[in-house]
């Protein structure tokens, strides 16, 4: 299951953006993706207690995950 | 039949030399000053395995909304503070009640606050929360009167592997930034890093960057500072500059249970377990939050005392992202189900 969600976060483009906040709940995972202008970096935590991270650099992060707004 | 009875014996003092000899995995020498130390090989699957029932004490439904993220919580006063970095919020919890008020509205200006990830008490039972977002150290009153903020530029951004703790002279350890040759600072109440400890392990320019993330805590009575490379099944202890490295997986490669220390290019995403979620002093024993278990080390003795399981009304294991101690009581977090468990460290 997590290995289908870092696939997932896998498929990024390569560009450079400003801070953002993304969060999705799926398959038993909670992602949290934080884009800032270097690349992203990514955590899950699923329900079996597994927890992972990663960062992509160069990348802006273009998956299923929900943007939150940063005031 | 005394011929039989020999030859079982020489078997087993066999398998017991064999295993005696057995070497630990030499990865660990690759960790920066570990070799100069002493290492206390602790495999987590010799020790005591204790199965604990714990109840809900908050859940979503409590808040009355889904929480972002629960990354941090303090006893600060008479009230309980959590803070949510996902949804930018600080919450206080009055401990008798368990009602729930928001402290603080989203924002850059007074009062207000973006991501907060972490939170500890002060002596005069103040409040000091770092905003990773900010990249702040913000001073509040315990009744959520803003007395100051301190920007500290090199603060790592990603409010999961951010920690603030409490350090010797009225200083606060923090985690540095990606760009950092150490992975933690020492910051004063004016916000200027006054120091910088434990080297990065990975080297700037290479994956897996993630093994470059360390948890961290210090006990003022015992002088003794806790870190860990949050991959790797250590726990690295300093005390006046003399180093003792517990590792509690020695007999078992690396890449079985996370990604190897191989440099890779920076363009590859290699995924790197948290396996040390948390370290904590509590008494004269320190708490290691391994995968989703608690590990208990008696310091004094030099022994891993207990490996603790939580599970719910139903038996079923309760898979723990996070755990800390405040204030005499522990602390569970699923970040997944939204529920917060707590139980009196003393019924452990």
């Amino acid at each position: 299951m997590k290995k289908v969600l870092i696939l997932i976060i896998l498929l990024a483009t390569t560009s450079s953006s400003s801070a953002k906040l993304y969060v999705c709940v799926e398959n038993g995972c909670r992602t949290t993706i934080i884009q800032d202008s270097g690349g992203f970096a990514w955590n899950i935590q699923c329900d079996d207690y597994s927890y992972a991270s990663g960062y992509v650099q160069g990348a802006v992060y273009d998956g299923n995950c929900e943007e939150l707004t940063i005031p | 039949m005394i011929y039989k009875f020999n030859l079982s014996l020489l078997t087993i003092l066999l398998i017991g030399l064999i295993s005696c000899s057995k070497s630990p995995e030499s990865y660990l020498y690759n960790i920066p000053r570990v070799s100069d130390g002493t290492i206390i090989n602790l495999p987590i699957g010799q020790v005591d395995s204790v199965r604990v029932q714990v109840d809900t004490w908050l859940t979503s439904e409590d808040f009355g909304f889904d929480l972002g993220r629960i990354t941090d919580l303090s006893d600060i006063g008479d009230d309980i503070w959590l803070t949510d970095a996902v949804k930018g919020r600080v919450y206080k919890i009055e401990a008798e009640s368990k009602s729930i008020s928001r402290l603080f509205t989203a924002g850059r200006g007074p009062r207000e606050v973006v991501n907060p990830a972490n939170i500890i008490a002060s002596s005069d039972t103040s409040a000091y929360v770092l905003d990773t977002s900010e990249r702040a150290l913000i001073h509040f009153t315990s009744s959520g009167q803003e007395l100051g903020r301190k920007y500290i530029d090199r603060m790592i951004p990603e409010f999961f592997h951010s920690k603030l703790s409490h350090f010797k002279d009225n200083t606060f350890l923090f985690h540095l930034n990606s760009a950092s040759d150490h992975l933690i600072g020492v910051v004063d109440t004016t916000g200027n890093i006054v120091s910088e400890m434990v080297p990065r392990l990975i080297p700037v320019g290479y994956q897996p960057v993630m093994h470059n993330r360390a948890t961290f805590d210090y006990d003022k009575e015992s002088d003794l500072l806790a870190y860990a490379y949050r991959g790797i099944p250590a726990v690295i202890l300093e005390h006046d500059g003399d180093l003792t490295t517990l590792f509690f997986e020695p007999f078992v490669p690396l890449d079985e249970i996370n990604a190897d220390l191989s440099l890779r290019p920076m363009s590859e995403n290699v995924s790197v377990n948290i396996i040390i979620r948390n370290v904590f002093f509590y008494q004269t024993n320190l708490y290691v939050h391994y995968n989703g278990n608690l590990l208990v080390y008696d310091i004094d003795a030099g022994q891993l005392l207990k490996k603790y399981t939580f599970v719910d009304e139903a038996g079923d294991e309760i898979g723990i992202h996070h755990m800390l101690i405040s204030n005499d009581n522990l602390y569970l977090m699923n970040s997944f189900r939204q529920n917060i468990y707590k139980l009196p460290v003393s019924s452990l």
